[in-house]
């Protein structure tokens, strides 16, 4: 499991390496998103373009980092391929989270503010 | 078996049958040979992601369900594709679904408070929603989980 942080301009960029998230690596992928945010600032933007399939398992983990850190402090997705797309769309996930482009278009909206903090 | 947990018994006819070792890395490599297959047939990337996405969700049910006591177990998926339907039956020797049936999955979700939002049950609700056929039986210990996905007729 591998995920890189950055933090700058007060917002932290969580990016999932792998390109795939899925029932091999999502308990990894919660521990080691937990570790890296818990060290971060500020709102966060789970950057996912690189990850080309995802199943349940990834979507719950996605979930339930999103529980654990995305609260209170603002928590939005970026760069969804059309397959994880598919995945938000057909559990009406879409519906829940805050969903950009790219992780730019994501960093543009932070700056205006308007993310999801934590009211689904 | 072959290095990587995951073994071809046999490729005839757009039929392809593997034997999967019980655990979530098999499962990633069987759904490898599997869309090498569907390439193969010429399915397309949304025919391919969806086989991947349900098959994926079925064999992981099985690894983390139905065989979860049992590390060295084996299971079986077979796909075989004719007339515009990818055909896949999955048999393991593992336990039973509870009461027999389909767990219900999750339902969608809509206005949930986010500390309420469910982390799991996602996968049954993917199977019920892509696949066209489904249906689950089980005889002499052996659990058998078949459905139907849609593929071009020209596959």
């Amino acid at each position: 499991m591998d995920l890189t942080c950055e933090n700058h301009d007060g917002v932290t960029v969580i990016k999932c390496e792998n390109n795939r998230l899925d029932a091999a690596i999502a308990v990894q992928f919660k521990d080691k998103f937990r570790e890296l945010s818990s060290s971060g600032i500020g709102r966060i933007i789970l950057d996912l373009s690189n990850v080309e399939f995802m199943d349940s398992s990834g979507l719950g983990a996605v979930v339930a980092v999103y529980k654990a850190a995305g609260q209170g402090r603002g928590f939005c997705l970026a760069g969804l391929s059309s397959a994880v797309t598919r995945v938000f769309n057909l559990t009406r996930m879409d519906t829940v989270f805050s969903i950009f482009p790219t992780v730019d278009k994501a960093r543009a909206s932070v700056s205006g503010s308007s993310i999801a903090s934590g009211s689904a | 078996m072959e290095p990587g947990g995951v073994n071809k018994i046999a490729v005839y006819d757009g039929r392809l049958l593997l034997k999967v070792e019980a655990s979530e890395f098999g499962v990633r490599r069987a759904l490898g040979r599997i869309r090498s297959h569907l390439l193969e047939l010429g399915a397309d990337q949304d025919e391919i992601d969806t086989a991947e996405l349900v098959l994926g969700e079925a064999m992981n049910n099985v690894v983390e369900h139905a065989l979860v006591f049992d590390a060295s177990a084996e299971f079986e998926v077979d796909v075989s594709c004719r007339g515009g339907t990818l055909a896949c039956r999955i048999v393991d020797s593992g336990r039973a679904l509870p009461g027999l049936e389909f767990p219900k999955g999750q339902e969608p979700v809509t206005g949930t408070r986010v500390n309420e939002l469910p982390e799991g049950g996602f996968g049954w609700m993917l199977i019920r929603e892509l696949t066209r056929y489904l249906s689950y039986s089980r005889s002499n210990g052996k659990n058998l989980l078949e459905f139907h996905l849609p593929m071009a007729e020209n596959t």
